[in-house]
C-alpha cells in the first residue's frame, strides 16, 4: 500500500474497475452536473464552477470597481446559483441562467450601493438633444477582445455600469432606469458619455 | 480584410464575444463561502423552524389563557350588568340586567331576616352565578360582593336562572360592585356542588390587575398523568440529525500526509448525517427534572467526495512510515472520488434533563450529559491519505471507545401522551476522536447539530 511507484497511482480509466464509484463527474452532462449540484456534491460544484467561472468573472467586472470586488461579486453570485440551482429548469443553458444571475447580483450590489450614499458616478445630467458620437474604427488584430474589455473596465462606474446593461446585457434604458434607481434621462446620458469617453480610450490604444 | 465599425456598440459586442475567461483557480476560497452559507441558511431554517414552534406554543398559551379569561369573566353585555341600589331608604337593593343582553341575572330572594342564610365571610365572596338558561354554559358571570353590613349575608344560589325572576330585592344594605376581568374571586363550597366546566382551579389566580404573563408563570408546572402514575418511562427514540467535522492538519504528523491530498481531504468529509436509533428509560428525580440513560444504534454516513490533481509521487520511508521526497509526475492525474461511507456505533448516554416550561402539549427541555460510544464497524472506501490508493475505510485502524458530553436544548410537542415530536438543537464535544495516533489528521472534536426526534413512551 506505502509506494512511491507510480504504478499505485490511481488513474481514471481504472477507477470504475476499482470499487463501485458512486460518481465520476468529469464527462457530466450539464443536466447530469445540475442534478449533482442540487443534492450538493461538491465535485459537481467544483466543476461547474471551473466552467463558468473565468467567464462570469469577465461580466461582473463589468460592474465592479476592481478585479477583488468581481470575485467577491462571482462568489456570491455563485452561492446564490447553488442555492438555488433546485430551480434551474433547463429552459435555457445553464451558462445563461447562471449569467443572469450574476448580472442581477451585480446590480443588486450596485444598487445597495448607491442607497449606502456611495458615489457611483450615476449623476442626472440631461441631455437636450442625442449626442452624436463619431466612432470610426477598424477591427483591427492590435485591439485585442482582452484590450477592449480593459478599456471598458477603465471607465467611471456609473458609465461602465449603464454601458455594460444597455449594450452588452440587453437591458432598455427604461430597465436601467428602474434596476438603477435612476431617471431615463440619467441613463441615456450616462451611455452617452461612456460611449464617448470610451471611443477616446480605444482610439488612444490603437 | 478588415472590418469597419461606425458604431462603438457593435464594435465591443462583436470584440467581446471573443473574449475568454481566464480559468479560475480559487475554488478553496469559493468553497469556504458556501459552506458557511450553506450552514448560514441551515441555521435560519432551524431557527424558522424552531421560531414557528415558539409561536405555536405562544399561541397555544394565550388561546389556554384567553379561554380561561372568557371562561371567567362576563361577556361585554355582562359586564354591564350591576346591582343598582334603588331605594337605600328602605334597605332595598334591586338588580337590573341590560334588556339586550341575553344573560339574565339571577339571584334567589334573600331577606336581612337570615332565611337560607350563610355565615358571613370576611372579605370578597360570590352573591351569585349568573347563568343563561337558554345560551349555552360559556356565559358565566361573577360578581363580588363588599359587605356593608357584616351582620347578614344574601343566600348563595345554585337554582336555575329565570328571566323574568329580575329585578330582585334585597331586603339588607350590600354594596355591590362588578369585578374587573383579572380578579376572579374563588370561595371554597360557596358553589356547592357546582362546577364550571371551563374553570380548571389551578389556573385560577386571584390576581387583580395581574397581566397575562405573570399568570402563566404562576401556572402550575404540567406533570402528565402518565409521569404522575409512574416515574419510570421506557421509550423508543429514532432521531436523524447532521454532523459537522472540522479536518486540520497536525503538524507534526504532516510528513506522513501526501502534499497534492491535504486541500482534497480538509475540504471533504465534513458533514454528514447521523441515523440514532435507541431505547431510553427515564426517571422523574425531581418534579420536572429526569435522568435518562439507555442505548443507541448510530449509524453515522457521509459522502466523501474527492476532485484534485496528483501531481508527484511520494516517496515513503517504510521505516518511519513517513513521506521522504516526491518524485514530480511526467502527466498530472486527475482523481475525482466519491462515495458514500458509514460509521457504525453502540452510544450508552447518561444525560440529566430539565424542563422548566412546559404545558399539556408542549415542553422545553434542558439536558445534559455524557456518552460512551462503542466504535462497530466502518463501511466504505476512501483515498489514503500517504499512498492515494483508494483504500476500505475496514483497513484503517479505529479506537474502539470514544467519551462524549452533550449539550441539549429543544421543543417538544406532545401529539398525546406516548408519543413526541422534539427538535433539539445539540452540541456534542468529543473527548477523543474515533481516529487513532496514527492518523494525521486532527479531528475537531465537537459536532453540532440538529436532533429532530420521534420518541414513543412505552
Amino acid at each position: 500500500m506505502l509506494s512511491s511507484n507510480p504504478e499505485h497511482i490511481i488513474r481514471l480509466e481504472d477507477l470504475e474497475d476499482y470499487l463501485k464509484p458512486k460518481e465520476i463527474l468529469l464527462n457530466s452532462s450539464e443536466q447530469e452536473l445540475v442534478l449533482a449540484c442540487a443534492k450538493g456534491k461538491r465535485a459537481a460544484q467544483k466543476r461547474v464552477y471551473e466552467l463558468f467561472a473565468g467567464k462570469m468573472l469577465n461580466i461582473c467586472r463589468r460592474y465592479a470597481k476592481d478585479r477583488d470586488h468581481a470575485q467577491d461579486l462571482m462568489h456570491d453570485g455563485f452561492i446564490k446559483v447553488f442555492l438555488n440551482i433546485h430551480s434551474f429548469k433547463g429552459q435555457a443553458s445553464l451558462q445563461t441562467w447562471i449569467t443572469r444571475i450574476m448580472i442581477n447580483n451585480s446590480i443588486s450590489a450596485i444598487r445597495k450601493d448607491v442607497r449606502k450614499g456611495i458615489k457611483v458616478n450615476l449623476e442626472d445630467v440631461q441631455i437636450a438633444e442625442p449626442e452624436i458620437i463619431y466612432f470610426e474604427l477598424e477591427d483591427q488584430q492590435s485591439l485585442s477582445a482582452a484590450d477592449v474589455f480593459e478599456k471598458i473596465n477603465e471607465l467611471p462606474l456609473g458609465y461602465k455600469t449603464v454601458f455594460s446593461m444597455y449594450v452588452l446585457d440587453g437591458y432598455t434604458h427604461k430597465e436601467v432606469a428602474a434596476e438603477l434607481d435612476i431617471t431615463e434621462g440619467t441613463s441615456k446620458s450616462q451611455l452617452a458619455k461612456a460611449k464617448k469617453m470610451l471611443a477616446r480610450k480605444l482610439r488612444e490604444a490603437q | 480584410m478588415s472590418k469597419k465599425f461606425t458604431n462603438i456598440e457593435d464594435f465591443v459586442r462583436e470584440k467581446l464575444s471573443f473574449l475568454d475567461g481566464a480559468p479560475s483557480n480559487d475554488w478553496a476560497d469559493f468553497e469556504r463561502k458556501l459552506r458557511k452559507a450553506v450552514l448560514v441558511r441551515r441555521l435560519k431554517r432551524v431557527t424558522g423552524v424552531i421560531g414557528l414552534l415558539a409561536l405555536l406554543f405562544a399561541g397555544q398559551q394565550y388561546y389556554n389563557s384567553f379561554s380561561d379569561e372568557a371562561s371567567l369573566n362576563a361577556s361585554p353585555t355582562q359586564k354591564e350588568l350591576s346591582l343598582k341600589s334603588t331605594d337605600i331608604t328602605n334597605n332595598h337593593y334591586s338588580a337590573s340586567a341590560d334588556a339586550s343582553s341575553s344573560t339574565k341575572l339571577s339571584v334567589i330572594k334573600s331577606s336581612a331576616r337570615g332565611e337560607q342564610s350563610l355565615t358571613p365571610k370576611k372579605g370578597t365572596t360570590i352573591l351569585a352565578v349568573s347563568q343563561a338558561k337558554k345560551e349555552r354554559q360559556t356565559l358565566v358571570s361573577t360578581i363580588s360582593v363588599k359587605e356593608a353590613d357584616q351582620g347578614s349575608m344574601p343566600t348563595k344560589s345554585l337554582a336555575e336562572p329565570k328571566a323574568e325572576e329580575a329585578p330582585v330585592i334585597f331586603e339588607h344594605q350590600t354594596e355591590v360592585e362588578n369585578i374587573n376581568a383579572t380578579g376572579l374571586a374563588y370561595v371554597d363550597n360557596l358553589l356547592g356542588d357546582y362546577q364550571n366546566p371551563l374553570v380548571d382551579e389551578k389556573s385560577i389566580v386571584p390576581s387583580d390587575g395581574e397581566d397575562f404573563f405573570s399568570r402563566i408563570s404562576a401556572k402550575e408546572v404540567y406533570i402528565s398523568p402518565l409521569q404522575e402514575k409512574n416515574p419510570w418511562t421506557y421509550s423508543l427514540n429514532i432521531y436523524p440529525n447532521f454532523a459537522f467535522r472540522k479536518f486540520t492538519v497536525d503538524p507534526n504528523k504532516r510528513a506522513r500526509l501526501h502534499s497534492d491530498f491535504i486541500d482534497a481531504m480538509v475540504n471533504s468529509e465534513a458533514s454528514g448525517l447521523n441515523l440514532n436509533l435507541g431505547f431510553e428509560v427515564n426517571k422523574r428525580i425531581g418534579l420536572i427534572t429526569y435522568v435518562n440513560t439507555g442505548v443507541e444504534y448510530i449509524r453515522n454516513s457521509y459522502l466523501a467526495e474527492f476532485d484534485f490533481v496528483n501531481f508527484r509521487n511520494a516517496n515513503v520511508d517504510y521505516s518511519t512510515g513517513e513521506i521522504t521526497s516526491y518524485t514530480m509526475r511526467k502527466d498530472p492525474n486527475r482523481i475525482v472520488f466519491s462515495n458514500q461511507n458509514s460509521f457504525h456505533y453502540l452510544n450508552f448516554p447518561v444525560s440529566i434533563s430539565h424542563q422548566p416550561w412546559a404545558s399539556e402539549n408542549v415542553r422545553v427541555n434542558l439536558e445534559v450529559g455524557f456518552s460512551l460510544l462503542y466504535f462497530l464497524d466502518a463501511q466504505g472506501s476512501t483515498i489514503d491519505y500517504r499512498s492515494l490508493e483508494i483504500i476500505a475505510l475496514s483497513q484503517r485502524e479505529y479506537r474502539k471507545f470514544m467519551g462524549s458530553s452533550s449539550i441539549k436544548i429543544g421543543l417538544q410537542y406532545y401529539v398525546n401522551q406516548k408519543l413526541n415530536v422534539g427538535l433539539e438543537p445539540t452540541f456534542m464535544y468529543f473527548t477523543n476522536s474515533i481516529y487513532t495516533e496514527e492518523y494525521p489528521f486532527e479531528v475537531i472534536p465537537y459536532s453540532m447539530g440538529l436532533n429532530v426526534n420521534l420518541q414513543l413512551k412505552l
